[in-house]
């Protein structure tokens, strides 16, 4: 075997794991057995090579290739000819598409290489597990520099000078944060890492804590030392227990090699974390709910005044960060703010993790400079809509994200640049839609999730938001009324004017932003009395339209339970009594001939 | 300060006032729903939005949002008013409109404000959630369907009252009010959820559907469950109680009431009460004229005092006596009978803390108020049960620990509610309390350190003990709460408070009852001679040296331990007088009923344990021929007087301060633990082995809250609480039907668990009033050996 393949890293992270159901390692260690390799080439664990569309994921280090598993057949003869001949792998390996002749390294890739790592500068080539890793690749540096030759207003100095912002999407500047924590003298004071990603479609947060979990220790440790606290605190939900369990593993490493406890790095300072896992409420997510659900209370947030900076945890001066802020630390330290504030805008620094998901091609993480318009992000490294549908809109923020149109694709995505058009860059999710979509229904589901996740404190979240999911539900059962609308949007800027919390303030967005922008497709709904994505169920006929229809027969196939009849060249025809409307023949159909 | 415009007017406020209280200054109105200044702003019904002008379009909150120099602060314009409207119609949305069988209907905060906004319609729908309504709990009422979800019952539970007993369950537009798994209410009661209420969610049961609020007349008065002197408001309809509810401005406007206060009042409706006086002559039994009696009274003890002297009569008053009936008194006992065995039962451990005070000369230090209390650094409790025998303590001390830094030191031998939030809690054993605090304060005067070995003894850890010596000597300003035993002998525990005399602002007895403040320090009734401590009264008794006794509203059946010995005692006796409200048990024995009014049906001054100078007002008829306390020792006296052979005599050696001049030696009292003899089977018994420790109830101990058939059905049965580990260790169930038997007695029980605890120790409470229970108790002791056992195979 003539190979310079020494790694081969593959990805457990969920979504690789479930996606083919294959047994990565298993696959692995049998071929390198067969081949004869397995004394040479390692097998690392990772998690996440951010490529999830094309998971299972394994990379070959050096050199960062990385290949999608198919399927277990002929594995191990493809393996023996890329590892003996360097030639291009066919099944069951399959790289991007569009490479031809070379094999691209991972960095050549459009969804790659438009990206600029900083947050994710470990994933793949580490075993996140393992702190000597970690190490190797200049971890925990940072935490030497900070506590040897800075002063703790050094460090503050340094992160307000990096102008990085909060990422869990407000955006507060993180330097002044600290600054404000600092300067409260009550002690015990706390740290405190939100890892309680609770926005559908959003995992930026798992991915680090799964691939990097010492980046985000390192940069709470750092930040233990410039707020003068000791005692650190990461929340994560229980719904992840790969993440809990890295976090356990790194902390338990850094505990034995001196990096957490007492006088770390023989420098007098102690800093401890603790681990809280959440039972899975979405405001739990607001940082004040955070702290009551730490203190075993019932999760809500509460008023303000005081900030958490002066009494917070326990009624503390408590300095709350998110998990991508704190996995930004150790770089800002290490290679300086200024290097930092060359990426991104002048008032959006650093780059910006986004999960992209939906109708593109190319779902996964994408960390770009913050500044990057949305066309590159999801056309470029997205790879543009999946199948033959077209661009309709992208929602960023989670479910109380605005949806933005085709027209706004030219926007660059920074925490300022949204608003106008209603939107905001929030934590970074990004759910692109296509043409299937119908932004009623979206606006609906969005409304849902906030109604089923609202805490129930304040009238307006509690009350206001279930009176729009009436009128939205109204309106796509076709019992919609003209006034609706004004009734609709009215309560929608009641809410957000009213409401207690972010998660209330922000929930009227979508359907504030459909109102805007896709008006006309509720005025379909309550007007026409149908609905143009073809979606809402009770606004369909279950028709076929004999001018669209060619005739295909797919529909009869595919109905689950044979209430079409189809004749070859002919027509088909649906049993109306019989359908039991589930939509399968709608999706099948190329041609949109079922109304 | 702060200068800020709103609707235009000009308006400083300090530093810190929310947008809410500068509006209130300046006499703007801003409709609020969920805001009581009891407790933390919280912001969740969104009805106190206001604009500013600076920074039109956003809505501020205005019960939470600072006020800044220069706002310029809208309330009425149609911005906001429309929020308002708005908010109130989605409140609408999910309250019933059940106003005519809803008891808050005319006093309700949201039907005003539904008038006031001119709310005829409700736009929206949504589909109401059934939620809970709870008639079963004692007391309260609950019906969620009418709850807003404003959240002050469930903070006002929580921060005021300390207990926690509601939360929200369940979430977003299924969030409602309620208790863990849904299970009836099982708490203080002390009523603060229901003042809180803005909407009729939460009920007085005793109110509910009685009548209407506007048909109700307001009569404001003083609180006559314990010595705090709450103000309360009797709300009467025709001369009838309906309810009580805090009084305006009581306890520095916080509004704070008991669960006696609230909901004891129907104590003031028993009927089962002497109508006339009653005579018992030569064996007959018979009601009698107010002439009648008083001459039959006052010739009675005419003979008695020229066959005995004064000295032969012991006199007991609970302290319902105003401070003038209690200065006609103290006249009488001195001028006219020449008696020196004065004291209280109810209100005994008060008494002899006061006294022990004053032979001590630190009767200057204590003049304490609620202020003292407030401004303190340190507060130390001496003794427990503070919170239990006056259960407004909970929230003034939950008060006191809201500001930082503050210190709650509590030295007990068992571990009560304010021990649970002491900042450094001494828990000793209970037989060895009194001998504590006796060690501390020789220890602090010879300036010695004890060894290792001796403080040992006491169990406290070292550190502990030491942050105490620390917080003495760090001489910042301290307030000095002493709480008295129930039985056993309180002395110790003021001599203890004495000795910091120098070092703290102000020393306050607790354990009293309504007016024990006036009776001791004003009309001068304290407690010495042979009736000082229950242990002196009963050897007294049993030893001839009383053979007559006049009970003010006292009973020492109800009152006392002893038991069969007691009662033995008491029939030996050749005259007793009865004077008071009530039949009790010692009324059969006596040869005198003098029926008297209560608290509620006369008029004075009364002093509150914090000093503060109180009007009693009579707020509603008086019932049968029963009168004042005062005007009956009036016409004795004169009647006395009359006869002659009495006014010449005045007892010089009779002073206030002054100890009694009963010649016999001076009982030592019965120490802190009783030295009755062990009992012999302990260990053959299998049963549970332990110290026993009688311990106030909540629900009242004293003669008012035995005569309530709520309060009555809340103290039901003897309870037991026994350390958690020794419960578990012993296999118990929770409110299991167990005996416990000391050398005294036996009596059935219901044993708790309970955490925070010394292990081989049990608590028994709800004991007044209960011959059972208090026959298990040795008098004038802290503490008795005793074996709880299963009463189940």
């Amino acid at each position: 075997m003539i190979s310079s393949v020494s790694k081969i890293a593959y990805c457990t992270s969920a979504k690789c794991k479930f996606r083919k159901n294959i047994d990565v390692r298993a696959l692995l260690e049998k071929a390198l057995d067969e081949l004869g390799g397995r004394d040479r080439i390692d097998l690392v664990e990772t998690e996440c090579l951010i490529s999830c569309y094309q998971g299972p994921s394994i990379m070959f280090l050096p050199g960062g290739k990385v290949f999608q598993v198919l399927s277990e057949d002929r594995f191990t003869e493809t393996l023996r000819s890329f590892i003996e001949a360097q030639r291009h792998p066919l099944s069951p390996f399959q790289a991007e598409p569009r490479m031809d002749g070379d094999i691209p390294g991972i960095e050549n890739l459009d969804f790659f290489g438009r990206q600029n790592l900083v947050v994710l500068r470990n994933r793949g080539h580490i075993d996140g597990e393992s702190i000597e890793e970690y190490i190797a690749h200049d971890g925990y540096l940072a935490l030497y520099k900070a506590l040897t030759v800075m002063t703790a207003e050094e460090v503050i100095g340094e992160m307000k000078r990096s102008g990085l912002r909060g990422r869990g999407g407000a955006g507060f500047p993180t330097g002044v944060k600290w600054e404000e924590a600092r300067k409260y003298r009550r002690f015990p004071k706390y740290v405190i890492c939100n890892g309680d990603e609770g926005d559908p479609g959003a995992f930026m947060d798992r991915s680090i804590m799964e691939s990097d979990p010492h980046a985000v220790l390192e940069g709470m440790i750092i930040c233990g030392y410039a707020t003068g606290a000791r005692q650190g605190y990461i929340y994560v939900r229980a719904e992840y227990p790969l993440a809990l369990r890295m976090l356990r593993t790194a902390i338990d490493s850094a505990r034995e090699k001196g990096f957490l406890g007492r006088n770390i790095l023989g420098t007098g300072f102690d800093f401890d974390v603790d681990i809280y896992p959440g039972a899975g409420a979405f405001v739990c997510g607001e940082s004040t709910a955070l702290m009551f659900s730490i203190e075993g209370k019932r999760g809500m947030p509460r008023i303000k005044p005081p900030r958490s900076t002066e009494s917070g945890l326990w009624g503390n001066p408590t300095c709350l960060n998110n998990v991508e802020t704190f996995a930004n630390v150790p770089r800002i330290i290490l290679q300086g703010a200024a290097w930092f504030r060359n990426i991104g805008t002048a008032d959006s620094t650093g780059t910006k993790v986004f999960s992209l998901t939906g109708a593109v091609r190319n779902v996964g993480l994408v960390e770009v400079p913050m500044g990057t318009d949305l066309r590159t992000i999801i056309f470029q490294i997205g790879g543009g809509i999946r199948g033959n549908a077209r661009f309709k809109a992208v929602q960023l923020g989670g479910p109380s994200g605005g949806c933005l149109t085709e027209k706004h694709l030219h926007l660059p995505v920074t925490f300022d640049s949204l608003q106008d058009a209603g939107a905001m860059m929030g934590s970074g999710g990004i759910v692109v839609m296509d043409d299937t979509n119908c932004m009623v229904d979206v606006a609906r589901f969005c409304t849902q999730f906030c109604v089923d996740e609202s805490c129930g404190k304040c009238v307006p979240c509690r009350v206001g938001l279930n009176a729009m999911l009436e009128i939205l539900e109204k309106i796509i059962e076709g019992r919609g009324e003209p006034d609706d609308l004004e009734r609709l949007e009215g309560m929608a800027q009641h809410v957000a004017a009213t409401a207690h919390c972010g998660l209330g303030q922000a929930a009227p967005n979508p359907v504030l932003s459909t109102l805007r922008y896709f008006r006309d497709e509720y005025e379909a709904h309550i007007r026409e009395k149908r609905c143009p994505a073809r979606v809402c169920v009770d606004l369909l006929r279950f028709e076929v339209d004999g001018e669209a229809c060619r005739r295909c027969g797919l529909c009869a196939r595919v109905c689950p339970v044979d209430a079409i009849t189809w004749k070859k060249g002919d027509v088909a025809v649906i049993d109306r009594d019989r359908c039991i409307r589930c939509k399968s023949c709608i999706r099948a159909c190329r041609f949109k001939a079922i109304v | 300060m702060i200068t800020l415009s709103i609707n235009d007017r000009e308006i400083t406020v300090p530093q810190g006032s929310t947008i809410l209280e500068a509006a209130r200054k300046a006499g703007v109105y801003v409709p609020t729903l969920c805001h009581d200044e009891r407790v933390t702003p919280y912001g969740a019904c969104r009805l106190c939005v206001v604009e500013n002008r600076g920074k039109p379009g956003a809505l501020l909150p205005s019960c939470f949002t600072p006020a800044r120099n220069g706002m310029d602060i809208v309330t009425d314009s149609e911005t906001v008013l429309n929020a308002v409207r708005t908010q109130l119609q989605l409140i609408l949305i999910n309250h019933p409109l059940d106003c005519p069988v809803c008891d808050k209907a005319g006093e309700c905060a949201l039907q005003d404000l539904v008038i006031r906004y001119g709310i005829s319609e409700v736009p929206f729908t949504v589909d109401p959630v059934p939620r809970l309504v709870d008639n079963g709990s004692p007391l309260i009422v609950r019906d969620m369907n009418r709850c807003v979800l404003c959240g002050l019952c469930v903070r006002i539970c929580g921060e005021v009252q300390g207990r926690g007993e509601l939360d929200f369950i369940h979430r977003g537009y299924r969030t409602e009010v309620g208790t863990d798994g849904g299970r009836p209410l099982d708490c203080d009661f002390c009523g603060l959820c229901v003042s809180a209420c803005p909407v009729g969610a939460l009920g007085d049961k005793l109110f509910k559907n009685r009548t209407r609020v506007w048909k109700l007349d307001r009569e404001t008065t003083v609180c006559s469950h314990c010595g705090l002197g709450c103000r309360v408001e009797f709300h009467l309809e025709e001369g009838r109680i309906r309810r009580v509810v805090p009084g305006k401005g009581n306890n520095g406007g916080k509004g704070l009431l008991c669960v006696r206060g609230q909901f004891g009042w129907r104590a003031f409706e028993d009927t089962a009460r002497p109508v006339k006086p009653r005579l018992r002559r030569a064996g007959r039994n018979g009601e009698v004229s107010w002439p009648d009696a008083v001459e039959f009274t006052a010739k009675r003890l005419q003979t008695f005092l020229r066959a005995h002297g004064g000295n032969a009569l012991a006199v007991l008053t609970a302290d319902h006596l105003t401070t003038e009936e209690a200065g006609t008194c103290g006249t009488f006992l001195r001028e006219i009978l020449g008696c020196g065995n004065v004291g209280s039962l109810q209100a005994g451990g008060y008494r002899r803390i006061v006294s022990v005070l004053q032979e001590e000369s630190a009767e200057d230090r204590f003049s304490g108020t609620f202020r003292d209390l407030a401004e303190a650094d340190i507060l130390m409790v001496i003794g427990g049960g503070a919170a239990e025998r006056h259960p407004v303590l909970k929230p003034v001390i939950n008060g006191f620990l809201k500001s930082p830094g503050k210190e709650l030191v509590v030295l007990s031998s068992w571990p009560d509610y304010v021990m649970e939030r002491a900042t450094l809690p001494l828990l000793v054993p209970p037989e060895r309390f009194d001998e504590f605090l006796k060690e501390t304060r020789e220890a602090f005067l010879s300036d010695r350190a004890g060894s290792h070995g001796e403080i040992d003894r006491f169990s406290i850890p070292t550190d502990r003990l030491a942050r105490f010596i620390i917080l003495l000597e760090s001489r910042r300003d301290t307030v000095v709460l002493v709480v008295p035993d129930l039985f056993g002998d309180s002395g110790e525990r003021a001599r203890m408070a004495a000795f910091l005399r120098d070092r703290v602002r102000a020393i306050l007895p607790l354990g009293g009852q309504m007016n024990s403040r006036g009776a001791v320090l004003d009309a001068g009734l304290g407690s010495r001679g042979a009736v000082r401590d229950p242990h002196t009264f009963l050897k007294a008794l049993e030893e001839g040296q009383i053979r007559g006794l006049w009970l003010l509203g006292e009973d020492p059946l109800e009152m006392l331990p002893g038991g069969d010995r007691l009662r033995a005692a008491l029939e030996k006796l050749e005259l007793i007088i009865c004077q008071g409200p009530f039949e009790t048990a010692v009324t059969g024995l006596a040869h005198v009923v003098l029926p008297s009014s209560l608290p509620v049906e006369k008029g004075g001054t009364v002093r509150s344990m914090t000093g503060e100078r109180k009007t009693l007002r009579p707020i509603r008829p008086r019932f049968g021929e029963a009168r004042p306390d005062g005007d009956i020792l009036e016409d004795i006296e004169r009647a006395l007087r009359r006869a002659g052979g009495f006014s010449s005599r005045t007892f010089s050696e009779w002073s206030p301060a002054g100890e009694s001049f009963l010649e016999t030696e001076r009982h030592e009292p019965a120490g802190a633990f009783s030295k009755e003899k062990p009992l012999d089977d302990l260990t053959v018994s299998g049963g549970f082995p332990c110290t026993l420790v009688a311990v106030p109830s909540l629900f009242g101990d004293g003669s008012l809250s035995l005569r309530s058939p709520d309060l009555r059905d809340l103290r039901r049965g003897i309870q037991v609480l026994v350390n958690v580990a020794d419960f578990e260790e012993m296999g118990f169930e929770d409110r299991e039907e167990v005996s416990v038997r000391t050398s005294l007695g036996t009596a059935p029980a219901e044993i708790r668990p309970f955490r925070g605890g010394r292990r081989g120790v049990a608590l028994v409470r709800h004991v007044m009033g209960k011959p059972e229970a208090l026959s298990l108790l040795p008098p004038g002791s802290a503490a008795v050996q005793a074996v709880i056992e299963r009463r189940r195979p």
